[in-house]
């Protein structure tokens, strides 16, 4: 996976819950482990970022939208919208 | 049409006969309101109600355990969502084999999936956010903040008003007021301080445009509080403490009482046992009545009612929830048993 790597609806939804499932599949191991629960949380959370910011370039959008995750509500919808529900942004133009 | 074809429409039509026959005789069985109850037929409601409150409540105390772990200055990252989702759907399964067959009640089902997945949505999202950010936040704070103080309060508040009131009609708009106007915005520990603004204001966010859309799809004004009718055998001695208690009037030999429905029922029904007073009748049923108990683990089986059911309360591992019915006219006798036991606490009686 390079910085231009681009991710598909359907890979995004397959690979999203197959980091949740991971992740919750595995934190009941951690409970006595704080330190490492931690270090899980945030490996999850970075791999989900990963997969938003191909999912972005494959929407045709900046990665830097992710920030709209910070606005309360409003930004998370929107980026589900962007990133869980449409197509990519040149769905249709055959690929050089 | 031939012969061959009308044999076979007859045959269609004796099966819809025997079959509608069949749902008329399982209705009627859904009533289950004994023919010859003393409270006035306006009053009653049919005994399998009892049962159906179930999946109503079953939030709500999903709810009240959040609210308590959350004053115990517990960390929101380790409470049990998912389990709580699992719970509901368990009780809901349960109640569902415990209660007596009745015709398929579509209306019934279809509200309590759909509480069910609202609450698991609610709790879902709660999870992962609470487990990945919100637990990443949790471990740069040195403790509690202003605004994790305001979230207890609140899960406290909000539990409390939905024991008797509707969701959508909280006022969560006054709560994100207070959260970015009564909270200091400065101070130690401001890493958590801010992700606890941004959750609060999600959440907070979230549930007032989910009740305003509510109010929009509904203008109908809050209903006012429905009422349950007890048939006692005697008006208690002191009413004082029971305001809410409206003597409706006098019938064979008993007195016809209303009081609120739902959470103030429990409390009132308590209260009136222990002043010896006997319920003949609530909402004009004889048979059981569905109450949930809050017990240790180890404690000795109740023999006043009969056992369907226990689920653990989660965030109190040495404590879980047992529900039982108990036929309406041995529940006075029930609750001034259970009174004698300190370890057990009634936590709900299912007022039909």
């Amino acid at each position: 996976m390079n910085a231009e790597t681009r991710l598909g609806r359907q890979g995004f939804w397959i690979g999203s819950l197959l980091v949740w499932a991971a992740f919750f599949g595995l934190r009941p191991l951690l409970t006595g482990w704080p330190t490492l629960s931690l270090v899980w949380a945030a490996t999850a959370l970075l791999v989900l970022m990963v997969l938003m910011r191909a999912r972005l370039l494959d929407r045709g959008l900046n990665p830097w939208w992710l920030l709209a995750l910070a606005v309360p509500v409003l930004g998370a919808l929107w980026l589900f919208w962007q990133l869980a529900c449409r197509r990519a942004h040149d769905a249709g133009v055959p690929r050089r | 049409m031939n012969r061959f074809s009308l044999l076979r429409a007859a045959r269609v039509v004796a099966w819809l006969a025997v079959g509608v026959a069949g749902l008329a005789v399982l209705t009627a069985t859904a009533a289950n309101a004994p023919g010859d109850a003393r409270t006035p037929a306006e009053h009653r409601r049919g005994g399998v109600q009892t049962y159906r409150g179930l999946p109503d409540w079953r939030p709500v105390q999903s709810r009240a355990e959040l609210a308590a772990y959350l004053a115990a200055q517990k960390p929101p990252s380790a409470f049990p969502f998912f389990s709580h989702v699992a719970q509901f759907w368990q009780s809901y399964g349960a109640i569902s084999q415990a209660a007596p067959s009745t015709a398929f009640d579509a209306g019934y089902h279809l509200r309590a999936a759909g509480i069910g997945a609202a609450n698991g949505f609610e709790f879902g999202l709660k999870a992962c956010y609470e487990a990945t950010v919100g637990q990443l936040a949790e471990a740069s704070a040195s403790g509690p903040t202003a605004e994790d103080q305001l979230a207890a309060r609140v899960a406290q508040d909000y539990a409390e008003f939905i024991r008797s009131r509707r969701p959508q009609d909280y006022d969560h708009v006054a709560r994100l007021k207070e959260l970015w106007q009564a909270t200091p915005l400065w101070g130690s520990d401001l890493l958590r301080k801010w992700e606890r603004r941004f959750a609060l204001s999600t959440e907070y966010g979230a549930k007032a445009g989910w009740g305003w859309l509510m109010h929009k799809l509904d203008k109908s004004e809050p209903a006012p509080p429905a009422t349950t009718a007890l048939l006692l055998d005697h008006w208690p001695a002191s009413s004082a403490e029971l305001p809410a208690l409206k003597r409706l009037r006098d019938v064979n030999g008993g007195v016809l009482a209303a009081v609120p429905h739902r959470a103030v029922f429990t409390g009132y029904a308590d209260k009136l046992a222990q002043q010896g007073v006997r319920f003949e009748e609530v909402a004009g049923n004889q048979g059981p009545i569905l109450v949930s108990l809050i017990v240790p683990r180890e404690a000795t089986p109740v023999t006043e009612a009969r056992l369907l059911f226990t689920q653990p309360v989660l965030t109190e591992p040495e404590t879980e929830r047992r529900w039982l019915t108990v036929p309406v006219p041995q529940l006075a006798d029930a609750l001034r048993a259970w009174a004698a036991r300190p370890e057990l606490r009634v936590e709900h009686l299912y007022d039909f």
